[in-house]
């Protein structure tokens, strides 16, 4: 039986998720967010967003063939 | 205290391997995949703890004491974006062919997809040699974690006692019962880690006046420390930072968890849950760092974390502090020593030695002696390391993040060939030796013609490169499909 590939529009969210880890705009901003500094407040919610997007990809884009 | 707390945890963790033991099946496949049966929670746990060393939690906050918030950013959020899909793409890909084929091992791997034993035989002596300082770090680092924690220069143990009790207890766990042994012990230490991170972090922080008071104080007293300022060398260190997590793909030992998995679908947890887990433990170490700006001016006596914690809680969360450095430690030695083990059984003395042909029990006996060799070779390169060798440890996560395209091509590209392959690794070892000496010249931390570019940022664009140069130059591929 031929393996269903690995999808690749991962891949795309891989590229959203490392564009907006460069959080350039606002690397200068030293405002507190909830008690937090922004940027770290901000990476704390990408690795949140990280989460969230491999839990889609997992559902959406699982290799069926994988466990076969 | 520090020692009663240290031993009880110690204990437990001795208890829990030779529990594991209780169910080994006496194959060469159980001792070193523990049967391919490991489940979504542990394999999330164990895949997690081994990469989490030492260096998350005494390393981590010192940068952070240094440089301030921004590098949660730099080591904490670039691992969280990076290795899911490392696991989702390779991870799983590698857990199929191995289970249809019966490999242990990448080099096995390599051989079969390429059909070449030469290829193999580089890619073995390349991934040794990056091992090895790697290993170091772990022995190293818990002689002198104890040594701290228990008085330093003011009759504190001396480090080759910490370093010792590592690989003994180490060894007694992975040489007894595998890797479902082990498993189940970075599973227990992954939650000892995170449990008292969380606490450490509740005890400082209250000391501090929580973390909103703190960090408007810090913002005040240390303006860099809250923001992560805007220079071009910063953008360049940045992307560079996204690529170092890519070490995680051709890591021998995790390429070992991912092969123990019961079933495709149980990576299917540690894809999702691995960036919350990498917050839960960066955050606490990072600004707890930082923090510490306050109360300790340079120069440190000593890593940030243990001063924090001793001189703001009582001595049974320095006890705690010191179970989780160990917990730390021994949770990625563990995994590390087994897969070196592994891969001197099946690659060497069964590839060369028996051409394949192995007894189960002879497979079990040469790793356990394996394990037992590379713990005592560590424990004595131990005692006359110097401190150099947490660089070079550090530069070792470059080499394997180079090794990274080769792998990738070899899941998931059948026109690549040998020749590339063997071109891309040639052209890691000579650009990770030519940046290593080039960083020799300079104290402080290494950066391509200091323009905060890292070596990784180089490496792993002209490995990826070479592969395909080298792959498609030669029409005749001799690589074989491996669909």
């Amino acid at each position: 039986m031929k393996d269903r590939p690995h999808p690749r529009w991962p891949l795309w969210l891989l590229l959203a998720l490392a564009v907006a880890f460069e959080n350039v705009w606002m690397w200068g901003d030293s405002r507190l967010v909830f008690g937090v500094p922004v940027n770290l407040a901000y990476h704390l919610g990408l690795c949140l967003a990280a989460s969230a997007g491999m839990a889609v990809v997992v559902l959406r884009a699982w290799p069926d063939a994988a466990d076969r | 205290m520090v020692l009663l707390v240290l031993g009880a945890y110690l204990a437990l963790v001795l208890a829990v391997g030779l529990l594991g033991h209780r169910m080994f099946r006496g194959t060469g496949e159980d001792y070193f995949l523990a049967s391919r049966s490991i489940g979504p929670v542990v394999l999330l746990l164990t895949l997690f703890g081994t990469n989490m060393t030492a260096y998350t939690i005494l390393g981590a906050s010192g940068e952070a004491y240094r440089r301030g918030v921004v590098v949660f950013a730099l080591m904490g959020s670039s691992t969280a974006i990076v290795v899911p899909f490392l696991i989702y793409y390779l991870g799983v890909r590698s857990w199929q062919l191995g289970r249809r084929h019966g490999h242990f091992t990448q080099v096995q791997l390599v051989r079969r997809r390429f059909g070449s034993d030469a290829l193999g035989a580089l890619l073995f002596v390349v991934v040794v040699a990056l091992m090895l300082p790697y290993l170091l770090i772990g022995v190293k680092g818990g002689g002198d974690a104890l040594h701290v924690l228990t008085g330093g220069s003011d009759g504190g143990l001396p480090s080759w006692v910490g370093s010792l009790l590592v690989c003994a207890v180490t060894y007694a766990y992975v040489s007894y019962g595998g890797m479902r042994s082990t498993a189940w012990v970075n599973a227990l230490q992954t939650g000892v880690f995170l449990l008292f991170g969380i606490a450490a972090y509740g005890a400082v922080m209250a000391s501090q006046g929580g973390i909103a008071d703190a960090m408007q104080r810090l913002g005040a007293e240390f303006p860099g420390m809250t923001d992560f300022g805007s220079d071009r060398f910063a953008m360049l260190q940045m992307a560079s930072f996204l690529m170092l997590p890519l070490c995680t793909g051709s890591f021998p030992h995790l390429y070992g968890q991912w092969l123990s998995a019961r079933g495709a679908r149980s990576f299917r947890l540690a894809i999702v849950a691995y960036p919350i887990l990498v917050a839960a433990v960066w955050f606490p170490s990072v600004t707890l760092g930082a923090v510490g700006r306050l109360q300790f001016p340079p120069p440190l006596d000593g890593p940030i974390l243990v001063q924090l914690i001793v001189a703001n809680t009582g001595e049974i969360l320095a006890g705690c502090l010191a179970a989780g450095v160990f917990a730390a430690i021994m949770s990625s030695l563990d995994s590390q020593i087994l897969a070196l083990g592994t891969m001197f059984t099946h690659d060497i003395v069964r590839h060369y030695g028996f051409h394949g042909r192995l007894a189960e029990h002879r497979q079990v006996w040469f790793g356990r002696l394996f394990v037992l060799a590379f713990l005592a070779l560590a424990f004595t390169c131990s005692l006359v390391a110097s401190q150099s060798i947490f660089a070079l440890g550090t530069w070792a996560l470059t080499g394997f993040a180079g090794l990274l395209p080769l792998f990738a091509a070899t899941l998931f590209w059948p026109r690549a060939t040998a020749r590339g392959a063997a071109a891309s690794i040639l052209t890691v070892v000579a650009l990770w030796a030519y940046f290593f000496w080039d960083s020799l010249r300079f104290d402080g931390p290494y950066s391509v013609g200091g323009t905060g570019l890292m070596p990784v940022a180089v490496i792993v664009p002209a490995a990826a490169l070479s592969l395909l140069v080298g792959s498609l130059a030669r029409t005749d591929a001799s690589g074989r499909s491996v669909s």
